[in-house]
């Protein structure tokens, strides 16, 4: 099973739930513009390019608030970080799930794997970069 | 905002979403559909006070 993690993504028009996929090999968070439209995100930004395995993506340079919440103490940290906003083509239809890669959340938290538990802790660090 | 509905997606069985992105809410599916955009205006219209919880339903392996 691939690690995420339960957030909250806050947009201007509403906030959803979303089981985010935790990517350290992804340099920075990556988002499906349906959604990004959708949500009420500013979509106005600089547009460029991802680089994935074998294909490069179209996207649009954003930012977004996002909700971490803690089981064991109920504790929620909000980090806006930046995003891309990945550009849907008729080559690229399947809409990916939401990627949470280094830049913003990799600095803002120590992040450990526990697959044996089934757990995934972040230790928020304390000098959080504010994107 | 709470785990109620992540450990119920999670905890449940999807399959018959295959290929679907859907929408839960107080731990049940309230929608269904092939875009996320317009599944999330959907339940944004029936569903204004609430949080929807919204995930894709995979059907095959992928690579990011």
């Amino acid at each position: 099973m691939r690690p995420r993690i339960n957030v909250r993504i806050h947009g201007s028009i509403t906030s959803i739930d979303v089981p985010a996929l935790i990517d350290s090999g992804c340099d920075i968070s990556v988002i499906p513009d349906s959604i990004a439209e959708a949500i009420g995100l500013d979509m106005k930004g600089e547009e460029s390019e991802l680089q994935a395995y074998r294909e490069t993506t179209k996207v649009i340079r954003s930012k977004v608030a996002v909700t971490f919440m803690s089981r064991a103490n109920r504790e929620n940290v909000t980090l806006i970080i930046p995003i891309l906003i990945a550009l849907s083509s008729k080559d690229h239809e399947d809409e990916q799930e939401i990627v949470l890669g280094i830049a913003g959340i990799f600095d803002g938290f120590d992040i450990t794997f526990k697959k044996s538990q089934n757990k995934i802790i972040l230790k928020r660090v304390s000098n959080i970069m504010d994107y | 905002m709470d785990y109620s509905n992540y450990d119920y997606f999670m905890k449940k069985n999807f399959d018959n979403y295959s290929g679907k992105w859907i929408a839960i809410i107080n731990k049940e599916v309230v929608a269904s559909g092939d875009n996320a955009g317009n599944l999330i205006k959907k339940v944004k219209k029936e569903y204004p006070s609430k949080v929807p919880f919204i995930t894709k339903i995979r059907n095959k392996l992928s690579i990011l």
